[in-house]
């Protein structure tokens, strides 16, 4: 993954929890690294340690980092890097979904090693669509994925409702969220 | 409103002509002039950026070039025309990237473009979002590009900010190591072992060594190794080190100026990959004041180990971790026996003070030193006094690391001790009871000790004269003296030479006696003062002179009689009747000079036996003195003693008859003598009871010149003559002898008598029996 995502990791524990959780954090993961340069790619494996560190760390289920990292994510890492692109991105929440496949191509453009996941609505109505995850990563980053959906509903201030249709870990070929709001 | 009208298109694979639907979706920022560049057309997206873009308006009032950086012209457009051109829309600022292309039959030109923006701020500031844009429009891409860079210029920073606080953190360790060793009085250095030199030598190897860096730098170390001790390496340090070998060595070197210095060389050996060393990075550490600390530890542990009092030393826990030998000695427990325990559970006994040995805990708790003496009890049961002297040793931070204690056998002195109490006892006990007083002084003349005898002499108690001086005491002393008497000093009087003292109130003779008590030192002596009352002795002493100056008087005067007229006997012839005459004179005085004698040794025998020798025996009184009345003759005097009946006629006494008479006798004789033959002598025996005890007196009465109450207040003193005139016999003696025998026979003699009227005579005696 690009060093945005473990400097994101990295910002959320400090900011939560002090430098030294974090250099404990990184001590249990038996990463080194001193800073994460953002546009440089790291081993996936890398930030898996520092999640299950955390959660070793913090004494918190590796399922709660992630959707809370995801939450973070959106609010903090990705409004203070592309805040006003992303705002570009749409006016609603139901705007920024349905253009994300369009925002990870250009992402994609820019940063040809990254892999960025797919993401497909169908089923869109005026209040509720159904999100189609699709990734090359192993399953399990499906409740970071909750955090986002939860980030970008409180970025428009619209809270999302984000239920799990199907998930890979029990067999889907891909993850499925139903994902709702109250009507305006 | 804009109006959108066909165009043509011209690029290199031909001739394309879109729809204006489509034109309009492909370049919503396009903008068409005529020739006179006046508006004519605009796009939807452009009119959104650029509302005042309205046709008609000239194209100059609206936009302007930014490059080239010349004014906006119909030959300009010609010239640049195909050309990517950069121009500003003068209201909003916004600066487009596009090119001019001339339209195809209608004379003008065609813009081709979009609004430029670096970064997602612009755009949002500008009103426009990406749906203003044509998907194949990279202005999304270009702002991520934008924003990429953004975040690593923002990396950049960041890392600049953790490099620059390392840094820092780097500079003060470094600081923090420098005053480390500056603070440690060491030196950093490098060694090249391949040139056996120097390659680097810290600040302060000169202020260290005495020597200049430069100096030593082409020697290396060996300029310091003048005899080196090689250290035991510590293993744990080993253990620290990885592929590398420590090396640790003490050097002695006696600097410039002579002074023997020592250093410890605690230094890494670098090795080539091979493993061939190549040189040492270490530290060289001033350890002088540790050498000789060592030393003298070596020399203290050499004194402990050695001394005859018994040492040990324990942890901070007060478990024993070492002793010597005279510990052993004194206790009979072993060091094996003692090790890691606790000397109160070793060697405390039944007769141990246990709240000594409580105190002693809390003193070493407390850090403090403890002293006591102890009964400790031995291994093989006996029993030792020792005094002991604990003390806390700590460590560099102050705090407690163990103790030692330091005990030393005291039993023998502990049994000099209480024999000296006990003795001291006695001493304080006699001298509390004899009748004279005793007063110590210390070496230096203070008072140290008096007796309950000296107490009453001056009248104060000891706790009084504690603190005096001789000086205060001689003040005291000389205040109890008869006014005008000034008492010799006390530190004045030597052995040989005591003096007597007048004390007034009540009258008293004191004899004052020193002694000397040797000190730690021939010349350091304590003074022991004995004050004797010996009132009565002198009064004795003056008796038995007045006594014997009386005596000879009195024996010299018939003596000189006799004398006179036996030498007129031999000088002289005379007739009969005178030699008769002188023959009775010679005769009378020697017969009082051989009365006077014997009531003399009569006197001395009663005095000296004080009736010890008195044959005493109980008897009826009466018969005593019928039988000494009528053998009573006296020359030229026809009167008898009338014997009168009395309530102690038939009483008895225990009394030694012979020397009764001889009382009775004198009483009897004086009667005679003086009442010059005239009036009656009566004698009978009166009783009375004294102090609840029966008494029965002889009391012989006469009628004759009695006594005036001066001459009666002296009537037992020796010698004393109630008639002076000598017309009297007498030795002067009789009443003496008398009172002598009568109170040797535990009775009394009462005298009443009246000038001119006579005198009565009682002895009283006690009764004997029932």
């Amino acid at each position: 993954m690009y060093g945005l995502v473990n400097k994101a990791i990295e910002q959320m524990v400090c900011r939560d929890h002090g430098e030294a959780t974090w250099q404990a954090i990184k001590q249990e993961a038996g990463v080194e690294v001193e800073a994460f340069v953002s546009n440089a790619a790291y081993p996936d494996d890398l930030t898996y340690r520092l999640v299950g560190a955390a959660s070793k760390v913090l004494q918190t289920p590796p399922e709660e980092i992630l959707n809370g990292f995801g939450e973070y994510w959106v609010l903090h890492t990705a409004l203070e890097s592309y805040g006003p692109l992303m705002r570009a991105h749409g006016k609603t929440a139901r705007e920024f979904l349905l253009k994300l496949p369009q925002f990870h191509a250009r992402v994609q453009m820019i940063f040809p090693e990254l892999r960025p996941p797919e993401f497909e609505c169908t089923d869109v109505t005026g209040h509720a669509l159904v999100l189609h995850y699709r990734t090359s990563r192993p399953a399990g980053l499906e409740p970071f994925v909750e955090g986002l959906l939860k980030g970008i509903g409180e970025m428009f201030g619209t809270p999302l409702a984000v239920q799990r249709l199907e998930d890979r870990a029990t067999g889907a070929d891909h993850s499925v969220f139903h994902v709702s709001w109250a009507a305006a | 409103m804009s109006q959108l009208v066909r165009q043509r298109v011209t690029a290199g694979v031909g001739t394309i002509e879109p729809s204006p639907e489509g034109f309009a979706q492909l370049f919503p920022f396009y903008f068409a002039c005529d020739a006179g560049l006046v508006l004519t057309q605009a796009g939807a997206s452009l009119l959104r950026m650029a509302p005042d873009a309205r046709v008609g308006t000239p194209l100059t009032d609206l936009f302007g070039f930014k490059r080239p950086a010349l004014e906006l012209s119909s030959e300009r457009l010609s010239a640049f025309a195909s050309s990517l051109v950069v121009i500003q829309h003068r209201s909003s600022g916004i600066l487009m990237r596009g090119q001019f292309l001339p339209t195809d039959g209608v004379a003008g030109w065609v813009f081709l473009g979009s609004p430029w923006f670096v970064n997602g701020e612009a755009l949002e500031a500008s009103g426009l979002d990406l749906d203003d844009f044509p998907p194949h429009d990279s202005i999304a891409e270009l702002l991520l590009f934008g924003q990429t860079q953004q975040m690593a210029i923002n990396d950049l920073h960041l890392m600049n900010e953790r490099l620059e606080r390392k840094r820092r953190q780097v500079e003060e360790t470094e600081e923090l190591y420098r005053s480390a060793i500056s603070a440690a009085n060491a030196v950093p250095y490098r060694e090249d072992f391949q040139r056996d030199a120097f390659i680097h030598v810290g600040e302060g190897f000169a202020k260290l060594t005495g020597l200049e860096a430069d100096q030593v730098r082409p020697s290396g170390l060996r300029a310091l190794d003048q005899g080196s001790e090689d250290v035991d390496v510590d293993p744990t340090l080993m253990q620290s080190v990885d592929r590398t070998t420590r090396r640790r060595r003490e050097y002695r070197f006696v600097t410039p100026a002579g002074e023997e210095r020592w250093f410890s060389d605690a230094s890494v050996v670098v090795k080539s990959p091979a493993g061939t060393p190549l040189g040492a990075v270490g530290l060289l550490h001033d350890v002088t004041e540790r050498r000789r600390a060592d030393a003298q530890l070596r020399q203290l542990a050499s004194v402990a180990a050695n001394t005859t009092s018994a040492v040990g030393i324990t942890n901070a826990r007060r478990e024993i971790q070492w002793v010597n030998d005279a510990f052993v000695r004194l206790t009979g427990y072993s060091l094996e026996d003692l090790r890691g325990r606790l000397l109160r559970d070793v060697v405390a006994g039944p007769l141990t003070d246990m709240e000594m040995i409580d105190r002693g805990k809390a003193a070493m708790e407390a850090g403090r030193t403890f002293r006591g003496e102890l009964r400790l009890q031995r291994k093989d049961g006996g029993v030792v006094w020792i005094a002991l002297d604990v003390q806390a040793v700590l460590d560099a931070d102050g705090a407690i690391s163990g103790f030692t204690a330091v005990g030393v056998d005291i039993t023998a002195i502990k049994t000099y001790e209480q024999r000296l109490e006990q003795l001291t006892g006695e001493l304080n006990a006699v001298l509390g009871v004899i009748p004279d007083g005793v007063v110590a002084l210390t070496v230096d003349g203070h008072f140290a000790y008096c007796n309950a005898a000296f107490e009453g002499l001056v009248g104060r108690r000891d706790d009084e004269l504690a603190g005096l001086g001789a000086s205060g005491l001689d003040d005291l002393i000389g205040s109890r003296c008869v006014p005008g008497e000034r008492p010799a000093r006390l530190l004045d009087l030597t052995e040989s030479q005591g003096d007597l003292l007048r004390f007034a109130d009540p009258a008293r003779t004191i004899e004052r006696t020193v002694r000397t008590i040797k000190g730690d030192s021939a010349a350091a002596q304590w003074r022991a003062f004995y004050l004797r009352d010996v009132t009565r002795e002198t009064e004795l002493d003056r008796m038995k002179s007045e006594f014997l100056t009386t005596a000879a008087h009195e024996l010299r005067t018939p003596m000189s009689s006799v004398h006179g007229f036996a030498e007129l006997l031999v000088s002289r012839e005379f007739d009969a009747e005178t030699r008769r005459t002188i023959a009775r004179t010679i005769h009378r005085q020697s017969s009082l000079l051989v009365q006077m004698v014997n009531e003399l040794l009569d006197l001395a025998r009663i005095d000296s036996g004080r009736g010890r020798d008195f044959v005493m025996e109980v008897q009826p009184l009466s018969p005593i003195l019928k039988e000494t009345a009528a053998s009573l003759l006296i020359p030229d005097d026809p009167r008898h003693v009338d014997l009168v009946a009395a309530a102690g006629d038939a009483l008895q006494v225990n009394v030694d008859a012979s020397k009764l008479r001889l009382a009775i006798t004198n009483v009897i004789a004086n009667a005679f003598k003086y009442s010059r033959g005239k009036g009656a002598i009566r004698a009978w025996l009166p009783t009375r009871t004294s102090f609840g005890r029966p008494q029965v007196g002889i009391c012989v009465q006469d009628e004759g010149v009695g006594m005036t109450a001066e001459q009666l207040g002296h009537i037992f003193d020796r010698f004393y003559r109630a008639d002076p005139s000598g017309d009297v016999q007498g030795t002067g003696l009789g009443m003496t002898l008398v009172k002598e025998i009568v109170e040797a026979m535990q009775g009394s003699v009462e005298v009443n008598s009246e000038f001119g009227r006579g005198t009565t005579v009682t002895l009283w005696l006690p009764v004997a029996g029932p």
